[in-house]
């Protein structure tokens, strides 16, 4: 396994940095929760991030902290699925700059798809909060372990894994794997 | 952050974004609805991949060939539709064809089983025309 810092793979995959944080303000936006600083993209740790206000409704938390990577992983789905053909069953001798590039901005989108930890803590804190127990907050919980867990797996590149998988997801939904 | 410091920072306005987030989401939506004019292109010429493969299995060689045939117009440089559609030809029972089968592995490299699987059906005489790739 080999290591690449962070800041470089966010300067490779700029794109699905900023898909994830326009995706977290417009969201934001909707839910008529106050934003206060939006950074969509630099070089450091955290590469973007959307300091918001008080969330009044647990619909708004759960689209902030989980609708970037809902979008993210559909955009990843769709952009990419066309240029899966001609690379694994087609064979294409001539990969097309076009669908490198398809590829390249997917899975930029892809890998940035998982909610930081503080996007899964804000949501579980709103359903404390909101005095939810029972299913809501355990599920609530359990995805925040979740996407914990897969944040923590980055070190072996699991981001890369999941766009990888969400790539391949249509082509296999149509038969074709 | 704390309530109270953010209390003191205005709020941006909603639904405002500078103007080159607003063109990087053009461009992301640019390429999700170019992927999507592309996709029934390639999806009809992988389906016809796969039916033409399960033709060519079943002994129907004129049916593979002309699926074949329909990928090579749409994708020319499908290596996998090459491939396939020399297979078929060397196969079918037409041997009048078979320059033309060998016509389309010109300038294919193919790997150890590949190779194997296309001598079963290629004319003796063609396979002196295919020299050995050192990696």
């Amino acid at each position: 396994m080999f290591f690449i810092p962070g800041w470089l793979i966010a300067i490779l995959t700029f794109p699905g940095v900023i898909a994830h944080e326009i995706g977290h303000r417009l969201f934001a936006d909707w839910a008529k929760v106050p934003v206060y600083k939006v950074c969509y993209f630099r070089v450091g740790n955290p590469a973007g991030y959307v300091i918001h206000g008080p969330v009044n409704s647990l619909k708004s938390s759960f689209l902030i902290s989980v609708g970037p990577f809902i979008v993210n992983t559909l955009l990843c789905a769709v952009i990419t699925f066309p240029a899966v053909f001609p690379l694994y069953i087609l064979e294409a001798e001539q990969y097309s700059w076009v669908f490198i590039l398809l590829i390249w901005v997917g899975f930029s989108i892809g890998m940035h798809a998982f909610p930081s930890n503080e996007d899964m803590e804000n949501l579980v804190n709103n359903v404390k909060s909101a005095k939810q127990s029972g299913p809501l907050l355990l599920a609530a919980t359990f995805f925040a372990g979740l996407f914990r867990l897969a944040n923590a797996l980055r070190v072996i590149w699991f981001d890369a894994i999941y766009a990888f998988g969400v790539t391949m997801l249509l082509p296999w939904l149509f038969g074709f794997f | 952050m704390d309530e109270q410091i953010l209390e003191n920072i205005p709020a941006l306005p909603p639904h405002q974004y500078p103007l080159w987030v607003k063109l990087f989401g053009v461009g992301v939506i640019i390429a999700t609805i170019y992927s999507l004019m592309l996709l029934p292109e390639y999806l009809v010429a992988a389906k016809k991949m796969r039916a033409a493969q399960v033709a060519y299995q079943s002994g129907n060689y004129d049916e593979a060939i002309q699926l074949y045939r329909y990928i090579l117009e749409t994708i020319p440089t499908s290596k996998a539709a090459r491939i396939g559609a020399a297979e078929a030809i060397f196969s079918n029972s037409d041997k009048s064809d078979d320059e033309i089968g060998l016509t389309l592995l010109q300038g294919v490299t193919l790997d150890k089983d590949t190779w194997a699987r296309i001598t079963r059906v290629m004319p003796v005489e063609y396979q002196q025309y295919f020299n050995d790739v050192k990696k």
